[in-house]
């Protein structure tokens, strides 16, 4: 039997574009298959290293900014690729989801296998709603997910 | 007319996201500047018309880091004018829950951020491949605050569980005691941190700041007390107004803190310590001696170790409010509305958090002002920076941006409720 | 917008790298854009026409090359390569 998916939002309601995560992370927990977890997080590292422990399957969704049109998405696989630190330029906090990831890799704690979605948004003061634009792509990235999710569930 | 080609091939900088800006001028410094991002601004605005049971929670969401020092803060201040007083064990697990968020915070600041920062490390990441063992010492110690602060907020980030008058729910104590033999390993681990800390080159630099804190009659403060200053400032939270204002700067948006007639003034960790050391545990007193701190410091980057010994003290007090825990009859006691202003002040991890609401007779909340510990820090941090910079304006412009961004972590400014991005930039103004 | 404040951060290095004379003028920059960080040669010089305005890069032409390797350490980058100058 496969081990478990965990999806982890991660976000700031009250920073505009900044909640994309945690909303992708809402919609699904209403869908979830049996064994996927769904969370939401602040995005402060040290409590993600926690957030994802004993899951085999992580899914990872976050606002970022990396300077490309708002609604990009982006798609990491971290064991494939190192995250790119300029991507989340608006972390909210000096220690954030780009170096959760890497110090997980130097202390052994990475899952086996961990996909980031970014959301890349276009606000990020203090307010509550997202961009038209931002909308758009946590629909997208749910839809991907529910795919994603749904085709690993049906080779379990 | 001469054509040449100028190698260069270094990565090219962005502009604009500097939070820190240091200018100097033929060897002097002109300036120094901190550009501020500060949304509770927008969250006055937005608890406007809001019930007054709501501001905790609201207000909560501003930080993902200090959460439970907004809860508080909003609670005490909402009971404050309603004319309620939360005391007894409910009053205690308010204390305890608080101890878990300062453990948290205090853990992550020191481990992951500052500690690199002194062993010339660009982060905890590079100091992970060297110091495996430390980095994990302090994912864990961290792990033992979270415990807290899941077992008393109902979950563990944005708790859930504080309301007005005390608790949605309360733990049994068999619950809180399951936590004790966790608290005690990491306590040990915590009076390790110190030693460990103490340790770490810290750079001479001293100056006289005025201290601001609470001050309670028998305990380090989190939640009461009185704000005192080693200048002789003593008074009631109700009064805040009348002595510290808050003043618009051009080159930010956010306000300075100031205290009337008088300037910046230092709140946080090394604010708490000189103003209540006499307040500690023993084996918190015991832990700063043996570090070679006295009842007294002035060296900002010190702030290190005092946030290991008020780790220290954070564990020592939640084994004893565990231990002394007899729950209460009911999880909260009533608050109702009534036309009024209340105030509050708390401790948060960062340095005293001011809440002040005005709500009317149905807690329909009129106007509310938040002040956070960092846009009090401000004009201390600007000043540091200005002398730190004077002093070492010879070191090669790395080392100074280096020891000008170690200089700002002294005060672990918030990232997400105050400054944006710790980013310095040092501008060489052509004579 | 992060186009803007790269490209003004990139003016005011390109100042300081030249700045004493006896640079008169600049005519060339050229710049190296990792695949990771998101921007594109085309925009960068819209952005770069704009900024010059008024500075030392004004009229100077912006030479965009760019780089395949997404393992690059400086694939999230840009790099100032060179610049070319008048005397």
């Amino acid at each position: 039997m496969k081990l478990k998916a965990r999806v982890i939002g991660i976000g700031n309601d009250y920073q505009s574009d900044d909640a994309a995560g945690r909303i992708v992370a809402r919609r699904l927990k209403t869908w979830a298959p049996p064994g996927t977890e769904i969370f939401e997080e602040t995005g402060e590292g040290t409590a993600l290293l926690e957030a994802w422990r004993g899951a085999e399957d992580v899914f990872l969704i976050d606002a970022v900014q990396s300077g490309a049109p708002p609604g990009t998405l982006h798609r990491i696989d971290v064991q494939v690729q190192p995250l790119p630190a300029s991507l989340f330029r608006h972390s909210t906090h000096a220690f954030g989801i780009a170096e959760a990831v890497e110090l997980a890799r130097v202390l052994h704690q990475l899952p086996s296998r961990l996909i980031i979605y970014g959301i890349e948004g276009e606000r990020f003061d203090a307010g509550v709603g997202l961009s038209p634009s931002v909308e758009k792509a946590v629909a997208e990235v749910e839809a991907r997910l529910r795919q994603e999710i749904g085709t690993r569930s049906s080779h379990a | 007319m001469k054509k040449k080609t100028i190698r260069v091939d270094h990565l090219a900088r962005v502009e604009g996201e500097g939070a820190l800006t240091v200018t100097i001028k033929d060897g002097q410094v002109v300036d120094a500047q901190l550009r501020i991002f500060e949304p509770p601004r927008f969250f006055e605005a937005f608890l406007r018309g809001r019930s007054f049971t709501e501001a905790a929670d609201i207000t909560s969401r501003i930080c993902g880091i200090c959460p439970v020092a907004y809860q508080m803060s909003a609670v005490h201040a909402m009971e404050d004018a309603c004319g309620v007083q939360v005391a007894g064990p409910l009053r205690a697990l308010r204390r305890l829950i608080y101890c878990g968020e300062w453990i948290e915070s205090h853990v992550l600041h020191i481990y992951m951020l500052h500690a690199p920062d002194f062993l010339g490390y660009a982060g905890a990441i590079e100091m992970a491949k060297d110091h495996a063992d430390i980095v994990q010492r302090g994912l864990q110690i961290k792990k033992a605050g979270n415990a807290i602060i899941s077992l008393m907020g109902g979950r563990s980030i944005h708790p859930i569980n504080v309301r007005l008058g005390g608790f949605f729910k309360m733990p049994t104590k068999r619950e809180l005691a399951s936590l004790t033999d966790r608290l005690l390993w990491a306590r040990d681990a915590a009076v390790e941190t110190v030693r460990w800390a103490a340790t770490l080159p810290f750079p001479d630099y001293e100056r006289e700041y005025e201290f601001v804190a609470l001050r309670h009659p028998d305990e380090y403060p989190f939640n009461e007390g009185r704000l005192v200053s080693n200048r002789g400032l003593d008074l009631s939270v109700r009064e805040y107004d009348e002595y510290f204002e808050e003043e618009q700067v051009p080159h930010s948006n956010a306000l300075h803190s100031k205290i009337r007639g008088r300037g910046g003034y230092f709140v946080g960790p090394m604010a708490r310590y000189n103003l209540n050391f006499d307040r500690l545990s023993p084996l918190a007193q015991e832990t700063a001696r043996a570090a070679g701190l006295g009842p007294t410091c002035r060296n900002p980057f010190k702030s290190l170790l005092i946030r290991g010994v008020e780790v220290v003290y954070a564990f020592d007090e939640a084994l004893r409010l565990i231990a002394a825990y007899e729950a209460p009859e009911h999880p909260a006691v009533p608050v109702l509305p009534r036309p009024a202003v209340g105030y509050a002040a708390t401790e948060a991890p960062r340095g005293t958090l001011y809440h002040r609401y005005r709500i009317d007779e149905q807690g329909t909340i009129l106007d509310a002002k938040i002040v956070p510990p960092t846009s009090q820090n401000q004009k201390v941090m600007e000043e540091d920076l200005r002398r730190v910079v004077e002093k070492e304006i010879d070191l090669p412009q790395e080392k100074l941006t280096w020891r000008c961004e170690q200089t700002i972590r002294n005060y672990d400014p918030c990232i997400s409720c105050s400054t944006h991005f710790l980013r310095l930039e040092i501008r060489n103004e052509m004579g | 917008m992060h186009e803007a404040s790269l490209i003004s951060g990139l003016i005011r290095q390109i100042e300081s790298i030249v700045h004493p004379p006896p640079v008169r003028k600049v005519v060339g920059v050229t710049v190296r854009i990792g695949p990771l960080c998101a921007t594109n040669p085309d925009h960068l010089r819209d952005h770069f026409l704009l900024a010059a305005q008024g500075t030392i890069v004004e009229g100077a032409e912006l030479k965009v090359e760019t780089m395949d390797d997404p393992a690059d350490p400086n694939a999230a980058s840009v790099i100032l390569r060179s610049i070319e100058v008048a005397e």
